[in-house]
């Protein structure tokens, strides 16, 4: 799972870059709590839902359904307003593993979240 | 569906009871064997019972459990992330609203959601450590479902009297942070297996509405 920072909701999950399985649209989703961003700015207003299906803001497609995903790095490449903001350093993308044990991992060899602010000793767990 | 769960429990202590029968026939007089079968089917009767009271998982005989109640047995669509939890105590606490919603007594819903399938996996989840889970992963020390269902029902309503809770509302959402005034659990994940997994005594218990998002122990931010 590539993910952008933790949720400043929840202040804990990490935001996975999920691909919704309807629209085919990159979404920031938190893989703890299930808000949602669909800009690359964390820091505005998410998306929240107890909706059990956590349905696409864009199409209304589960999000957490069979045809949705984790996205890939050739889908993060190819989602402009992700990767624009990736090129311009405003968000910065690490790969980890997912919460749910069904969810794909897709791990890097080294992890790289180990310079991640969330890690310093004073914060939430989640 | 109370009627529903009521007859086939009913029919399950049938089938206990000759089952009993049978085994006994002809091995102890049939005053024995009648005076065992009482003692059974007291036994079936008051498990829910005696687990909700004394908060212990007693063997079951049969599946379910209060044949008449207002908590009706039910049963969680919960399985192990790795470790053997118990969601017995868990069936005799929580009411069966249909449609895989479960209420607690303090007014809490679990449903389905969250990608583990539904918010009683995604709690449960929470009682195993997953040391490469990016950043920190709160665990709870507790493995019993029914325990931590009532561990959250119990800061829920210490949240609910204003005692040693912080809360945020934002985005139609309750994020609760409640100092439960004992350990509760640990930070894990990889940051906090780094950290030699410190006690964590606050639980943060996410709300929307009186729909469970999640909770889980966490060291609140200074």
């Amino acid at each position: 799972m590539h993910y952008a920072g933790f949720c400043r909701l929840c202040e804990t999950g990490p935001l996975g870059v999920r691909k919704c399985g309807g629209c085919q649209a990159l979404l920031l989703l938190c893989d703890e709590c299930d808000a949602v961003w669909t800009t690359a700015d964390p820091t505005a207003s998410p998306v929240t839902t107890d909706d059990p299906d956590l349905p696409c803001p864009h199409c209304r497609a589960s999000l957490v359904g069979d045809d949705s995903s984790w996205a890939n790095a050739a889908e993060i490449a190819g989602a402009n307003w992700l990767a624009d903001a990736v090129g311009a350093g405003t968000l910065t993308l690490r790969t980890g593993k997912p919460f749910a044990p069904s969810g794909p991992a897709e791990i890097s060899p080294t992890p790289t979240d180990d310079l991640d602010p969330r890690d310093e000793p004073c914060d939430a767990g989640g | 569906m109370a009627v529903l769960i009521l007859s086939r429990d009913s029919q399950q202590l049938i089938r206990l009871v000759e089952t009993l029968f049978r085994v006994l026939r002809g091995r102890v007089p049939i005053g024995w064997a009648v005076g065992l079968a009482a003692l059974l089917v007291a036994y079936v009767l008051a498990q829910p019972y005696l687990e909700r009271t004394l908060g212990v998982s007693l063997p079951g005989l049969a599946r379910g459990g209060t044949p008449a109640g207002d908590r009706a047995p039910v049963a969680p669509p919960v399985e192990s992330p790795g470790k053997s939890p118990s969601p017995a105590t868990a069936n005799s606490y929580l009411r069966d609203l249909g449609n895989e919603v479960y209420e607690t007594p303090a007014g809490l819903r679990y449903k389905r959601g969250s990608q583990h399938g539904h918010r009683l996996k995604h709690l449960l989840a929470h009682a195993e450590d997953m040391s490469d889970r990016p950043g920190q992963h709160g665990v709870f020390d507790d493995h019993d479902l029914g325990s931590l269902v009532r561990l959250v029902d119990a800061a829920y309503e210490q949240a609910e009297r204003g005692e040693r809770v912080a809360v945020r509302r934002e985005e139609g959402r309750e994020v609760f942070t409640i100092d439960v005034g004992k350990r509760i659990g640990y930070i894990g994940g990889r940051s906090g297996n780094r950290r030699g997994r410190p006690a964590a005594r606050h639980v943060r218990l996410v709300l929307q509405g009186k729909s469970v998002i999640t909770a889980y122990p966490i060291i609140p931010r200074r």
